[in-house]
């Protein structure tokens, strides 16, 4: 048995010998230590406390909150509108935004020059900092009119008003709202799957390609396939970010302006349970303002429950893989 | 000869005498403010940069005046951070959960029953005072090119009583008799036929945005909808429009939706109507003559003098604490002829800060903001400056501001007004 506190040598799966930092240097150690209770102690004292501030929301709901209808003034605080405004909006974003930026991925990856990776990236990443709000007057100031006047007009032209393109158009509502959420989470799916492309073993593709395979082949059989929860992740990313997205979807989204509890057609207009929060935070002082942390902790589940979720699929494709 | 020195002369004297009554009357009552804002700015930086935002009615007089108060001293811009537009809610509600110090409203405290905070702790005021504008969009398509250039002409006519009609839901379309009777110049030749327009447009559905609730701009157009259809607007509210297809977070958000959506009917502080360039309906054969102040400020005062001042004594909700407001009026509407749809926007503020550089920068700001602040910058933001006795109420109001020292409360502007 040894006595030695110096640092232990071990070994990874290659085989490489590296030092672990489990050991030696107490004060290093303590420091790191208090770092990450202090993340915890922060991560424990936000859930509970907004926990106990959505429980009187909850109380003034009752069962309520269950419906389907949502009337902040009038005090009905059914939340399943904002929940399926949520969850639809995100999901069609994702639909849009996933084949988009995968095959911008895969483009920056094998397909453009090397000269012009750089120039293209840079594009994209710039997508990531522009501010939520700059995307949302974009989008009712540019995709907004378009929809109107020359796409929703076609589509109903097209498909004789049947469903999805049945009832009035008002530009804005949940199909605008994903639309510009998929551009937003754009720089998320395209930073993650280059990454994830980019580290597929050179050996594989090669090989791929010695054994007759076209470059298409090898993408849809060899690269595609190997970095598959790693396009699961950028996917749970993006997601996180989508759910949560509020001033964006407060201006495109429209307001609920149905009976319906669910978006029953591409051009319903909606609400999310982020975008109610702030469009109804002026009555937040109020007893009724109970109800917007009770919609900020149902959100917190969601959204936790969509990392969780993403995080146990991409252990189980990795499994998979492996 | 003789004759036209003797005009000269009592043209001159007359015009002294003018220009002697118009100085006294420029200086009565008010000479010590016109000095104090000349002289004063910010002396002592608040211990961390104070906030204001809220109601978006008032937000391009607030965007048109701070830069300028701002631009004056570096300690005013380091004293107070831009304006924030949203909702009258969210500024009421950020002044009373400490977000903002100044916060701005069109409607007033506890008018709408949720806010709870004690309303006679805060001095409530008045600011700016604009008109509501009804926005809208009707297009044609190729083949009734003749009724777009009549609609240009001569724009759109409602009366009240229609106006009330399409905001409760019951006129769903342009074509509507109500709405053609009122624009019987909207009227071409198809075949043998004589057809009013609106019937040939090719958005005919109307599609009534609305804001979405806590905005003072619905506050002050339902008051007017009161005066003219009182069954289906028994008071005013801030709540939305049930009959809308859509919501909109505040005016900036209106008046592009209402400009990218053909058959849209909306409403917005005229100052955004204008900005988008949307063309505003008639109401009662009435022009938005609000919206036309920039051109004759006079005629737009006098309109709104000759109009219903609604004190809100009767038909408000018994939350409502009118001795808070304390203005001639809140909302003036014209007894459902037409425009003006007006109303006043309000600074709400503690009355008691918590020290003197917070009482001083939030009282000189509004100050400005209250006399500087309005004349030509107030008519090219597209609102009519306060009228002198609302500019004497802002006055008054602002020296309930008061601050704490050694437990002595001082007035922040006694002193020097």
């Amino acid at each position: 048995m040894s006595t030695n506190t110096s640092p232990e040598i071990t070994t990874n799966a290659t085989g490489q010998g590296r030092k672990s930092l489990t050991g030696g240097d107490g004060a290093y150690r303590g420091l790191l230590s208090t770092i990450v209770v202090l993340v915890l102690a922060v991560v424990v004292v936000f859930v509970f406390k907004l926990a106990q501030q959505a429980i009187p929301g909850f109380k003034l709901a009752g069962w309520g909150i269950f419906g389907g209808t949502w009337n902040f003034g009038a005090g009905q605080y059914g939340v399943l509108p904002l929940v399926a405004g949520t969850l639809v909006t995100t999901t069609l974003a994702l639909l849009f935004a996933l084949p988009v930026g995968l095959g911008t991925a895969l483009a920056i990856t094998y397909l453009i020059p090397q000269r012009l990776r750089l120039v293209v990236t840079s594009i994209v990443e710039l997508l990531a900092v522009v501010p939520s709000i700059v995307y949302g007057i974009w989008g009712l100031l540019t995709i907004y009119p378009w929809l109107n006047t020359t796409l929703f007009p076609h589509l109903v032209s097209w498909s004789g008003g049947a469903w999805p393109f049945n009832g009035t158009y008002v530009g804005q509502g949940i199909f605008l709202g994903a639309i510009v959420l998929a551009i937003m989470v754009l720089p998320i799916i395209i930073a993650v799957s280059r990454d994830v492309i980019a580290a597929v073993p050179k050996e594989l593709t090669e090989g791929a390609l010695s054994l007759g395979a076209t470059r298409s082949q090898v993408i849809r059989k060899v690269v595609l396939p190997s970095c598959r929860s790693g396009i699961v992740g950028a996917t749970s990313l993006a997601a996180g970010r989508a759910l949560g997205e509020t001033i964006a979807l407060a201006t495109l989204l429209g307001g609920i302006t149905t009976t319906s509890p669910w978006p029953d057609r591409l051009f319903a207009t909606g609400s999310t349970l982020s975008a109610e929060i702030a469009i109804e935070i002026g009555g937040i002082t109020g007893p009724p303002g109970k109800v917007l942390f009770s919609l900020a902790f149902i959100l917190m589940v969601i959204v936790g429950g969509a990392t969780y979720a993403g995080r146990v699929i991409v252990r189980n494709a990795q499994k998979k893989f492996q | 000869m003789k004759k036209s020195y003797r005009s000269s002369a009592v043209a001159l004297a007359a015009s002294l005498a003018m220009v002697a009554f118009s100085s006294a009357q420029a200086f009565a009552g008010t000479p010590t403010v016109a000095q104090y804002l000349a002289n004063d700015n910010v002396k002592t930086v608040p211990a961390s940069q104070l906030a204001m935002g809220g109601s978006s009615f008032d937000a391009n007089l607030v965007n048109a005046d701070y830069p300028i108060w701002a631009g004056q001293d570096s300690k005013n811009a380091a004293s107070l951070s831009a304006y924030q537009s949203h909702s009258s809610g969210t500024g009421r509600a950020n002044l009373m959960n400490g977000t903002y110090q100044i916060g701005f409203s069109d409607v007033p405290l506890n008018a709408a029953g949720q806010d709870t905070a004690d309303t006679t702790a805060y001095a409530q005021i008045p600011v700016a005072l604009g008109g509501v504008s009804l926005i809208y969009n009707i297009t044609f398509d190729s083949q009734h090119v003749a009724c777009q250039s009549l609609l240009n002409q001569y724009g759109l006519n409602l009366s009240g009583v229609t106006v009330g009609h399409i905001f409760d839901g019951s006129i769903k379309s342009w074509g509507d008799s109500q709405i053609t009777a009122t624009n019987p110049k909207l009227v071409v030749t198809v075949g043998k036929t004589k057809t009013n327009c609106l019937t040939l447009s090719s958005s005919e559905t109307i599609k009534l945005l609305s804001r979405t609730a806590g905005s003072g701009t619905t506050f002050i157009l339902q008051d007017y909808l009161n005066a003219v259809d009182s069954a289906n607007f028994p008071y005013p509210t801030s709540n939305a429009f049930s009959a809308a297809v859509a919501t909109e977070s505040n005016s900036a958000a209106m008046a592009p939706a209402v400009a990218g959506l053909p058959g849209a009917f909306g409403y917005v502080e005229q100052g955004y109507g204008i900005q988008n360039g949307l063309k505003s309906a008639l109401v009662g054969g009435v022009a938005d003559t609000v919206s036309n102040v920039a051109a004759d400020a006079t005629q737009g005062l006098k309109l709104i003098n000759a109009s219903t001042c609604n004190s809100f004594s009767t038909d408000q909700p018994t939350t409502y604490v009118a001795a808070n407001v304390n203005t001639q009026c809140f909302t003036i509407v014209n007894s459902g002829k037409g425009y003006p749809i007006a109303g006043f926007s309000y600074a709400i503020v503690a009355k008691h800060q918590a020290d003197q550089a917070t009482a001083e920068t939030i009282a000189k700001f509004l100050l400005f903001l209250a006399y500087n602040g309005q004349g030509n910058n107030a008519i090219n933001a597209y609102y009519t400056p306060l009228p002198a006795a609302v500019q004497a109420v802002a006055l008054t109001k602002l020296k309930e501001i008061t601050y704490s020292r050694n437990g002595v409360a001082t007035q922040a502007l006694s002193t020097t007004l």
